[in-house]
């Protein structure tokens, strides 16, 4: 009986957190002349489905989820690779000058991230690299997310040497024994990093704010915020592309929160 | 000598990375800050010392306060030559006090909800957790409608409420005075206390944080507590926040520079009858930086301001946090 | 192996900088031209047919619309990052009071593309307004495309609901004063029930930058003719002011600040909160197509001391600092096509706006858009000057004080002179 009412509880707070989608969702599948009127019924009497079907004609929607997948996933793919590589040789690798970058990598981590805005556009734009992805990508291949560094060093240290051992024994290279021995093993860490950084860039509003002017470039953030602005307000198309726009995210947490939520070891302060 | 070749094969995507993309600008924007820098034009650049920070922050003590004047600042004796930059900076800290006790105390409540040995209950923590990790540009849209004051479900749930109020009294024969729920995000005042109810609903990564360290308060102290008939708040307040308390430190930390550092939700739910009320610092930083006449070695000086007060308060609670904080003497 | 990395290494790199290295051998494509607007679908729909009139005339003229959505502010936010990005459009339209805000660094002046003669049959083919909408210390940067005033729009069926109480209300014909307006603005307020709350509001401006109208009528206004000293005090502008405030916390006639909640100007006048509204031409398209067609009426902005006025805004193209030289011709062909009848007629099909030319008596205009051209003759520009967003913002923001009638008209205006950006850069004469 107990154990009932613990269950109604999490069900209540589980549907007051799902209120604003649910209102979205409701609204997402009413009329236009609805959608102004307070005394319209909370959930339309004739659903119109056809809405979702518009909001992705109203503007390039497609290609705004394309551009934004291509962007975080190459985003992560940069972080994951850049972040492991040197979080291992921080952890399991003894050279002259490891605790110097040790610190400095902390140093970096304490540094608010908006410093760096108006030196990075400056110096993107010297390159040339305006209106396209470059900005968004090459820095996630060259481990700028320090935090994920730190992260895969605290995993790594907790690996027993054994493993790694073994592999110098049979004459792999330091290189070999990272990508054939340790990665292999990171599977949590790898999961809980892809995991917090896809969900980052898939929610990144200011970078391709300042870097990306032409629509075609437009991951969703940017094309989210063009149907405002969209002839009349249509809100019912707004609301049906940003509880689109949510899914994939919300498709990667279920996939990958075994480990994200669970990893109590990587996740504490 | 092995090692010390192979390490490169490790190191060198972080050491470019460091060097150009992190050292370098951080330098580069120092040094930026006391230079004078304008529109687009690279060969304009000048040196002007302590300017641009006497600029943001100078006050103008000739100034004659009249205590009506809505820009007025009596309790600093004077008035900012920039009131823009005060009036922003005034936004935040009243914001980031808002939004910072709100979600974490929802997301210490959803943590001990969810701190329970049920069948099922990972469903549950992904489903809570699910706000934050979906957050961005779409949910911010989802909560501009709910908080429409004529359609949005808040407003409509709250007029609703206060009729049903109404009619309960009405039988007892009192009536309630007419009533108007707020504008939120049309209104100056408002609109902040809007911001920091949105932003609680993706607290889940603070309430993971809190969850974890819920998970290692050991069994036998509750049980103990039970056995010498302590309540629930005592319980509560005895065991659990003292044995959290380095979770709750590093939560208020990391809250606080989210909080301070806010941008896409004050830059997307902007609009002109708040007056400014969501001018919070990084806008205002977006405002010198990237819109005409734009200023690079002001707007550089406003993300030393801010970086030196964030670093700052970061020292500042660490070092207070050795009165209140528990560490857990680990043999 | 090791020459492979190497090959892989090198090509990244180039990848990586082959904007740098490309940049000093980069050709142009010769023909096309990037022309960024804003506005509402009806706007884009507008352009879409300027621009398929121009392609048919000019098949070797390439002209790529960068449309924005909405206006203002979202539009020029990405025009500044453009700008800021280096990637700025060859022609873009602007507002006449955004225009200080780029003259400095980012616009061509129109005498270093066109020619003196050409530059000579442009201008003079504009109305005097339109003319100086788009200037400079005396240089011309822009072409203005279209233009608008506003005037004051009153729902007829808000008019009958008040007949039934007062009788038979008089409006104007062609001339009222403000105190005909004040009383038409009081009998058209109703609170039918009497519960303190008001059904039907006489009148609304929810912007202060609307209202200048009336100040301007009043004999006030912001800054002397050389636009170099703040002249907002005195008792025109303490009549002006209170009136401003009178209206709300006097008369009752305007709702107050969020008394209607989020509801937009439009709709409050569609849906009968309000009776009548200011507002320019390009609400008519919405009016014509809402039940509110034929029941409704644009009045003339009364007359006062300081005389009769309309706030006039123009839009019009400008052209970016750095042209190439390549496409010049091309920027030039277009800017003087936008001249022709043609396109001005287009613009006044879309009965949003009017186009600046001067015989506009000769093309058709549509009846509602009528009274709006009647009205140019009594119309003119806000004074444009380099901090008019920051003044606009600081107004704004302490209108809201004035309006909750904690302040007197005299310290608000006291007050504003006193801030800095208006002190320092506008010191009285």
């Amino acid at each position: 009986m107990r154990k009932l009412w613990r269950y109604l509880l999490l069900i209540i707070v589980g549907v007051l957190l799902a209120l604003p989608l649910l209102a979205a969702f409701s609204t997402s599948l009413q009329p236009l002349e609805q959608v102004y009127n307070p005394r319209a019924p909370l959930w339309p009497a004739q659903p119109q489905w056809d809405n979702y079907q518009q909001a992705l004609i109203k503007l390039p929607y497609n290609r705004f989820l394309l551009n934004s997948l291509i962007l975080s996933l190459l985003a992560v793919v940069g972080t994951l690779w850049s972040t492991s590589l040197a979080g291992y040789a921080l952890a399991r690798l003894r050279w002259r000058g490891r605790s110097l970058c040790l610190a400095l990598v902390l140093i970096v981590l304490v540094i608010p991230g908006h410093v760096y805005l108006i030196p990075h556009f400056l110096l993107f734009k010297t390159l040339g690299w305006m209106d396209s992805y470059k900005p968004l990508i090459v820095p996630s291949f060259l481990a700028v997310e320090v935090f994920y560094i730190f992260l895969f060093r605290q995993f790594f240290r907790q690996l027993p040497s054994a493993y790694s051992d073994l592999g110098r024994i049979d004459g792999a290279s330091e290189p070999q024994v990272f990508w054939r021995i340790i990665m292999p093993l990171s599977k949590p860490a790898i999961v809980t990093v892809l995991a917090l950084n896809f969900a980052y860039h898939w929610q990144d509003f200011l970078h391709p704010l300042i870097y990306l002017q032409s629509v075609e470039l437009f991951p969703l953030p940017l094309g989210l915020r063009m149907y405002r602005t969209l002839e009349g307000d249509w809100v019912n198309y707004l609301m049906a592309a940003s509880l689109l726009s949510l899914i994939p995210a919300a498709i990667i947490l279920f996939i990958t929160q075994r480990y994200l939520l669970h990893q109590s070891t990587v996740i504490r302060p | 000598m092995r090692t010390q070749r192979s390490i490169w094969q490790f190191l060198w995507p972080w050491v470019i990375g460091f060097t150009l993309l992190q050292l370098g600008p951080i330098l580069f924007s120092a040094g930026l800050s006391f230079c004078e820098c304008t529109g687009n034009d690279w060969k304009q650049i000048h040196w002007v010392g302590w300017k641009n920070y006497e600029q943001l922050l100078a006050i103008d003590y000739s100034y004659t306060i009249t205590p009506k004047d809505p820009a007025s600042w009596t309790w600093l004796g004077g008035r900012p030559q920039n009131p823009r930059f005060f009036h922003a900076l005034f936004n935040t800290l009243i914001y980031t006090i808002m939004s910072v006790p709100l979600s974490l105390t929802i997301a210490l409540l959803l943590a001990q909800l969810l701190h329970q040995p049920l069948r099922g209950i990972s469903f549950f923590r992904t489903a809570y957790y699910l706000p934050y990790f979906i957050g961005g540009v779409g949910t911010i849209l989802v909560w501009q409608w709910m908080f429409n004051p004529e359609t949005g479900w808040i407003n409509l749930s709250l007029i609703t409420g206060y009729k049903m109020i109404g009619q309960a009294i009405g039988w007892l024969g009192f009536s309630l005075p007419e009533w108007q729920p707020p504008r939120w995000l049309y209104d100056p005042l408002w609109c902040k206390p809007a911001l920091a109810l949105m932003d609680s609903w993706s607290c889940g990564g603070a309430m993971l944080i809190f969850l974890a360290a819920l998970c290692l308060v050991p069994r036998h102290l509750y049980d103990a507590a039970r056995l010498e008939g302590a309540g629930r708040w005592t319980t509560f307040r005895q065991i659990t926040l003292p044995l959290i308390s380095p979770a709750l430190l590093f939560n208020i930390i990391t809250a606080t520079i989210t909080a301070t550092r806010t941008f896409s939700d004050a830059f997307l739910l902007q609009h002109w009858s708040q007056q400014d009320g969501l001018l919070l610092i990084m806008i205002y930083l977006y405002e010198q930086a990237f819109e005409l006449p734009n200023h690079w070695g002001y707007a550089s000086a406003i993300t030393w301001i801010l970086a030196a007060m964030l670093l700052l308060f970061s020292i500042v609670s660490l070092l207070l946090s050795r009165r209140w904080i528990y560490y857990e003497v680990r043999g | 192996m090791r020459w492979l990395k190497l090959s892989t290494a090198l090509l990244l790199t180039s990848w990586l900088f082959q904007e740098l290295l490309l940049s000093r051998f980069q050709s142009f494509d010769t023909s096309t031209i990037r022309l960024a607007f804003y506005g509402n679908y009806q706007d884009y729909q507008t352009w879409q047919v300027i621009l398929q009139l121009f392609h048919a005339q000019h098949p070797e003229i390439k002209i790529i619309p960068e449309y924005t959505p909405g206006f203002g502010g979202e539009y020029e936010g990405r025009l500044q990052r453009q700008i800021l990005a280096g990637n700025t459009p060859d022609l873009f339209l602007l507002q006449d009071e955004s225009l200080p805000y780029y003259v400095d660094n980012h616009l061509l002046p129109l005498n270093k593309l066109l020619t003196p003669e050409d530059l000579e049959i442009l201008t003079q083919a504009w109305v005097t307004t339109a003319r100086e909408s788009l200037r400079w210390d005396d240089v011309q940067y822009g072409v203005p495309v279209s233009g608008g005033c506003l005037l004051i729009y009153l729902n007829l069926q808000a008019l009958q609901q008040a007949e039934q109480i007062h009788g038979p209300l008089r409006l104007p014909t062609d001339e009222w004063t403000i105190e005909q307006f004040l009383q038409l603005a009081r009998q058209l307020t109703l609170d039918k029930d009497g519960d303190g709350r008001c059904e039907q509001f006489g009148f609304w401006h929810p912007w202060w930058g609307y209202f200048q109208s009336f100040f301007w009528s009043i004999g006030a206004d912001l800054f002397d003719a050389s636009r170099s000293h703040w002249v907002m005090n005195g008792p025109a502008a303490e009549q002006a002011w209170q009136l401003y405030q009178d209206l709300l916390c006097v008369e009752k006639v305007c709702p107050a600040p969020g008394e209607l909640g989020q509801m937009r100007q439009d709709i409050a006048f569609l849906s009968g909160r309000v009776a009548m509204v200011i507002n320019g031409p390009w609400f008519i398209p919405l009016v014509e197509n809402s039940s509110l067609k034929g029941q409704y009426r644009v009045m003339p902005i009364p007359r006062g001391p300081g005389g009769r006025w309309t706030r006039l805004t123009w839009d019009g193209l400008v052209v970016r600092k750095d042209l190439p030289e390549q496409i010049q011709q091309e920027a030039r062909t277009f800017l003087l096509f936008l001249n022709s009848s043609d396109v001005q007629q287009v613009i006044l099909n879309s009965q949003r706006f009017f186009p600046p030319g001067n015989t506009i008596g000769k093309l058709t205009v549509a009846p509602p858009l009528q009274p709006f051209i009647e009205a140019l003759a009594y119309a003119r520009l806000h004074q444009i000057t380099p901090h008019w967003k920051d003044i606009n913002k600081l107004i704004s923001r302490r209108v809201s004080t004035l309006l909750s009638g904690k302040q007197s008209v005299a310290e608000f205006l006291n007050e504003l002179a006193n801030e800095p950006v208006i002190r320092q850069n506008y010191p009285a004469p």
